[in-house]
């Protein structure tokens, strides 16, 4: 065969050259702005699909100068499918890596970056005890949306990013946690699986209504709690088990809509994510904490929900319930408990639109429950920054 | 309240971003991972190919066997996998398939395999089939049978990662 004729070997030395290209760009980022764990990272992860570009190139040489062979062929073509799934992937962390890198460097102030850095920080010494980070560092990128990802994880790296229009809205910082959540069911996904999902199955099974059993939904329903619900419930309960009050409230805010009922292929109704919040706030925050938070939810729920609807099969309270329970088992110790006096003092302070001096997780924490939070923002701000 | 059929389990078909944070990378950490697999599947039929041409061709063995021997991380992920959600559809009389990963619905659908038992025996057999071909103990026949499983895997990631390339199923082409 003629491989120097053939468009998969150009394909195939094309891969290796577009690679090659993306890592000279991780290159002029690093010149630019420096190093980091995070371009380290993706190089190492460049570095290694080129080695398998290399041995496709080898392979390919080796075996189609000896044979024709159609499925020979069909094999290279896909190998080749597949690692450029994998540009396309290491690309999408290319352009939010070169986006996050440009924000920084346009925005003036960089105090406020400061400040997000230090919160995040303390938010991952808050949680030590519950995520492992030993050789893993946690690298917040400014992007479109509230986000993670574990693809760096063997290079040791989690990426969380949080949208850009909330560099200001300090109290949405507090949804991060979230994101760190997801690292700790990433981590701990065998033994939150193992407890939770024959339970749920059971649930699913037992509890489906007839339409759904004869519509053959109920294999479906257990496929969505398995890769996508039961994750983002455990992390909206971590951000709890962190924050309390503090994060609910702002996950109320940020998430409502009209729809609290409906559901998403990929996350539960706002209403059951909220219920077991309230459920776990009832048992770990003190009484304040949960009064605010379900004043916040009613007040949405009065003006937006019919009074008769309520969740149902798939998300039926009593499994909400025994969620709650379970994650009471993975946190005995929830973080919020060693701060959520001192955020409650801030909050009452702020409401008084007085500014009481404390760590800057634990303002940030009471401004965002505090009822002054928009008029006080800049001053809080100003006197977390004054600190730096 | 709106029932949805069963949706690609690795692509984020909401149209509305707002409220659905943390989505779309998740995605594509899963996305890679499908990646790694069919790697794992395509290497090991290129090196089980390089194998049939030995007497041909002067070939780097080593190469050829630290091919083969990753296949054993794909059984290992699927025993996993199987471990995880077995219990659960051998109790309550579900297909094992009808709540699998893509890649180990493969696997089942390949042999036809309804639960668990039969699957773990299956994988089994897989393993033993892989040592004797890294013992060189090997006939055509068992070489056949691990390329027909790798072959399955390596489609099932191709046409996994080709459809979430596509721009109205896609993730990251936004």
């Amino acid at each position: 065969m003629d491989i120097m004729n053939d468009p998969l070997f150009d394909g195939i030395i094309s891969l290796k050259l577009e690679f090659q290209e993306l890592k000279s760009h991780i290159e002029v980022l690093t010149l630019r702005y420096g190093r980091s764990i995070l371009t380290d990272a993706i190089t190492s992860k460049i570095d290694n699909i080129i080695k398998d570009v290399d041995n496709l190139i080898d392979s390919y040489q080796n075996i189609m100068q000896v044979t024709c062979d159609q499925n020979q062929y069909k094999i290279f073509e896909d190998r080749l499918m597949l690692l450029k799934g994998q540009r396309d992937i290491l690309t999408v962390f290319f352009e939010a890596l070169n986006q996050h890198l440009n924000i920084i460097n346009q925005i003036n102030n960089k105090e406020i970056l400061k400040c997000i850095e230090n919160f995040k920080k303390d938010m991952i010494t808050l949680a030590n005890s519950h995520i492992s980070l030993t050789n893993q560092e946690v690298c917040l990128l400014y992007s479109s949306t509230y986000k993670m990802t574990p693809l760096l994880a063997d290079k040791g790296v989690f990426i969380v990013a949080m949208p850009i229009y909330d560099l200001r809205a300090p109290w949405y910082w507090t949804l991060i946690s979230h994101e760190i959540g997801h690292i700790f069911h990433f981590q701990k996904s065998r033994e939150v699986d193992g407890k939770l999902l024959p339970i749920l199955a059971r649930y699913l099974i037992e509890k489906a209504p007839e339409h759904v059993k004869r519509s053959g939904y109920v294999n479906d329903f257990i496929q969505m709690w398995r890769y996508h619900w039961l994750s983002e419930l455990i992390s909206d309960l971590f951000g709890c088990a962190l924050f309390g009050a503090s994060f609910t409230t702002s996950f109320i805010s940020w998430l409502q809509k009209v729809n609290i009922l409906e559901i998403e292929n990929t996350h539960p109704p706002i209403e059951a994510r909220v219920f077991v919040q309230l459920k776990y706030i009832n048992e770990i925050c003190p009484k304040d904490m949960v009064k605010l938070c379900e004043q916040y939810w009613n007040t949405l729920c009065r003006s937006v929900k019919d009074p008769r609807s309520q969740l149902g099969y798939p998300f039926d309270y009593e499994i909400l319930e025994y969620i709650v329970n379970v994650f009471k088992e993975l946190i005995p110790d929830p973080p919020i408990a060693k701060i959520s006096d001192k955020i409650l003092k801030i909050k009452k302070a702020l409401d008084a639109e007085r500014i009481e001096r404390e760590e800057p997780l634990v303002m940030i924490c009471g401004l965002a429950i505090s009822e002054k939070k928009l008029e006080l923002r800049e001053d809080v701000l100003k006197a977390i920054t004054e600190d730096l | 309240m709106k029932l949805y059929r069963c949706i690609s389990l690795y692509s984020n078909s909401d149209k509305n971003k707002i409220g659905t944070m943390s989505v779309q990378w998740i995605y594509l950490s899963r996305v890679w991972n499908l990646c790694e697999w069919g790697k794992i599947a395509g290497e090991a039929l290129t090196a089980l190919s390089m194998l049939r041409l030995a007497d041909r061709r002067k070939i780097n063995l080593e190469i050829v066997q630290s091919k083969l021997k990753r296949v054993n991380e794909l059984l290992n992920f699927l025993a996993e996998e199987i471990k995880s959600i077995g219990e659960i559809a051998d109790r309550y009389d579900i297909r094992l398939s009808d709540i699998s990963s893509p890649t180990l619905k493969t696997f089942l659908d390949l042999y036809g395999i309804a639960n668990s038992q039969d699957a773990i025996k299956r994988i089994a057999m897989l393993n033993e089939i892989l040592k004797n071909i890294l013992e060189g103990k090997y006939d055509e026949e068992e070489i056949d049978s691990l390329e027909r499983f790798l072959r399955a895997i390596l489609r099932t990631s191709t046409n996994e990662v080709e459809k979430l390339m596509r721009p109205s199923d896609t993730v990251w082409i936004l």
